[in-house]
């Protein structure tokens, strides 16, 4: 019998009401049984002739004085201060692909009937997404990969987690664990037998074993429920995405692409205080993907591929389909190029004012015969200034939708410094293998000369410095960073980049051949 | 003296268990309200886009004034409406015209490459987007409270606080027609 969304939604929201009702008397009788056990200790001295049922009274004090205080507190502070860390950003609006977020994410609002919440956009190349309170934030990886239909279910399933207000309960959650490990912990000090007690030889061994016993069963309960929980809820939200969607596949086909990140795991995201507020695990543990006993019990979020086939049942379509669509087709490829007695090709226009070793010395061919770069790009806005290398005619242009100024004769570009991360998280998908091994060999060959004559900043040749366009001061010269040396110009008053022609597709090659994530 | 204790911490379920649905009710019909007036907000919206949209167009198709010209009409046909009827009816015919206007451009395959024509394609998907989910929301809602105004026991409280089903949003006539299978005729 095929379920609808509405039911799984109803499924998932009766499991997390009773889970949460069953932890609350845990967490409190986990606490009186521990007082209990202190009872044979030296601390006893305060509460030697308590009952069990005071106990009891004390620890639903506690565990209402720590739920209040988790309401409360779970501030957004921290969360500010790890976007910040992240150095998030605002949707750059000038870029179309943002621009998409921005929107897609006032229709979701709109589809989940709630208040905008806030958007950020992270400059990682990991893909993936996370709410927390009234934020959503999504990973320049994810904004490059998807496509707006991905985008809005990514975006979706996150409003559902902003409208259950799901990243407050997991405070909750994750502040009662605290609490528990607190009070193990400190219980262990006392735990020891008193020394001038008639209880002598018997209470520092038995107590002591009895605690540490005591203390892992009980923080392995405590993270066990949490993940049944945190489980449940990462369901529920696929579930209303697919509500506020009715685009199940589009889903589907998100968390395919997601799941396929190669940098995942070795992403700055992978701070277990957040880990569990993404919409896949960031860390790539084994226990994630695999639908295993341990998967069952430990994993904050179900295996993904579990995730993918329900919605693939929603949508009545199959895995090999999926992965059909989910494979890229370009139309319109009509220009072809001329290297070297080589011809390579076809591209799109979009690919083609993309590529920078497309300059002087290449010829370009599309439908009414040979062009220059300039003519082509003399469609787009022209702006004051020279090429800082060979003073030819700059444009306005787009990489895959990022703003970029294009020298009309070298074919080198201008990228402003806070859109880099975004044209290493595209170039990711817009690189030929061709390219590719092109490119690998020159940065092979920098490499080399570099690392014999010792990679310092001073390796690099600054005698000429180039002038900056749009200021006119001189532009450093310096490594773009020290694990792949290309010397690239920097103009530190404009925060400009100048790559030369055939940098961009080097430092692209470096990024997907050494997997590293660096700003 | 332990029956009367009975009887009365019945009488405090039924009394908080009143309320408590009370209160709920009154949630759910706002949220039903809300989501209603959130589909006239993005009506209003696609008005004040239309007029930058038909430029942008004239820049690149001025050729299909037809089009163009319909979509104008269309929304100044919406924006004037007198009534709600006619409203519903105008904004069905603009629906369409939109939709047409997208076929065009469609037919300009080189103008894709152009990032203002993207960005004027974003626009008009993000204005039907708005629209079509906003109406959405709103079945959604109603939905949900129709079906709870209608469980027992909620349904006494619902028929003490005289509530009614909200009807749901159907699709325009034109667009109905648009899913029929087309006849064949010999």
């Amino acid at each position: 019998m095929k379920k609808t969304f509405w039911e799984i939604q109803r499924e998932k929201k009766r499991a997390i009401t009773l889970l949460f009702l069953f932890f609350f008397p845990f967490f409190t009788f986990s606490l009186a049984v521990l007082f209990e056990i202190l009872r044979f200790s030296s601390v006893s001295l305060f509460f030697k002739d308590a009952k069990f049922s005071e106990f009891l009274i004390v620890s639903s004090v506690i565990s209402l004085i720590v739920f209040f205080i988790s309401v409360k507190g779970s501030s957004e502070v921290k969360i500010y201060r790890y976007l910040e860390m992240l150095n998030a950003q605002v949707p750059d609006l000038k870029d179309m692909k943002h621009q998409q977020v921005a929107n897609v994410v006032r229709e979701m609002a709109i589809a989940a009937a709630v208040p905008k919440p806030r958007v950020y956009v992270i400059p990682v190349l990991g893909k993936n997404a996370f709410s927390a309170f009234n934020i959503i934030a999504i990973t320049e990886g994810a904004v490059s990969a998807l496509d707006r239909d991905e985008l809005q279910a990514v975006v979706a399933h996150e409003m559902a987690h902003y409208l259950r207000g799901d990243s407050y309960y997991k405070g909750v959650l994750s502040s009662f664990a605290m609490t528990i490990t607190f009070f193990l912990t400190i219980s262990l000090f006392f735990a020891g037998g008193d020394e001038n007690s008639e209880r002598r030889g018997f209470g520092g061994g038995f107590i002591g074993i009895a605690v540490v016993a005591y203390i892992f069963l009980v923080e392995l309960f405590t993270k066990f429920l949490n993940a049944l929980i945190s489980r449940r809820m990462e369901d529920l939200a696929d579930a209303m995405a697919v509500q506020f969607t009715r685009n199940p596949l589009s889903l589907a086909s998100a968390l395919f692409k997601v799941s396929r990140d190669r940098v995942r795991g070795i992403s700055l995201l992978t701070n277990p205080a957040v880990a569990p507020l993404f919409i896949v695990n960031p860390a790539r543990k084994q226990i994630d993907e695999s639908s295993g006993v341990f998967g069952d019990i430990f994993a904050t979020h179900p295996p993904i591929n579990k995730r993918i086939n329900t919605l693939l049942k929603l949508a009545g379509v199959s895995r090999k389909e999926l992965v059909e669509r989910t494979s890229p087709v370009r139309n319109n490829r009509e220009w072809w190029v001329e290297k070297q007695d080589e011809n390579l090709g076809p591209f799109t226009l979009e690919e083609l004012l993309e590529k920078t070793w497309i300059g002087e010395g290449v010829k370009i061919r599309g439908k009414e015969g040979e062009v220059k770069l300039s003519q082509i790009l003399s469609k787009f806005r022209p702006i004051e200034g020279q090429c800082p290398r060979c003073g030819g005619p700059l444009f306005n242009t787009y990489y895959d939708f990022v703003p970029i100024i294009k020298c009309g004769r070298c074919g080198g570009i201008l990228v402003r410094e806070d859109r880099i991360m975004r044209i290493l998280a595209r170039g990711e998908n817009q690189i030929t293998e061709a390219e590719e091994k092109v490119s690998e060999s020159s940065l092979e060959k920098e490499r080399k000369t570099f690392y014999i004559h010792g990679a310092s900043p001073e390796a690099v040749d600054a005698s000429q410095p180039l002038k900056c366009p749009f200021c006119g001061g001189e532009m450093w010269r310096k490594f773009f960073n020290f694990i792949n040396y290309v010397p690239v110009d920097y103009c530190p008053k404009c925060k400009y980049y100048f790559f030369d022609s055939g940098e961009i597709e080097m430092i692209i090659a470096g990024v997907k051949r050494t997997k590293y994530l660096y700003r | 003296m332990i029956g009367v204790l009975i009887i009365f911490a019945i009488l405090a379920i039924v009394v908080i268990w009143y309320i408590a649905t009370y209160n709920r009710f009154v949630r759910l019909r706002q949220r039903v309200k809300n989501a209603w007036a959130q589909i006239d907000v993005q009506l209003k919206r696609r008005h004040d886009l239309i007029p930058n949209l038909v430029e942008t167009v004239k820049g690149y198709a001025a050729h299909e004034r037809e089009t163009l010209t319909a979509v104008t009409e269309a929304r100044a046909k919406a924006a004037s409406a007198p009534s709600p009827q006619e409203a519903i009816k105008a904004e069905g015919e603009l629906t369409e015209a939109l939709r047409r206007l997208l076929l065009v451009v469609e037919n300009y395959p080189n103008l894709k490459a152009d990032q203002h024509f993207l960005q004027l394609m974003e626009d008009l998907r993000t204005t039907e987007n708005s629209i079509a989910f906003a109406r959405q929301a709103y079945n959604d809602q109603s939905m949900v409270f129709n079906s709870q105004i209608k469980k027992i026991p909620d349904s006494i409280v619902a028929s003490q606080m005289r509530l009614k089903e909200y009807p749901f949003w159907e699709i325009e006539e034109a667009a109905a027609e648009e899913r029929e299978a087309p006849e064949v005729k010999f």
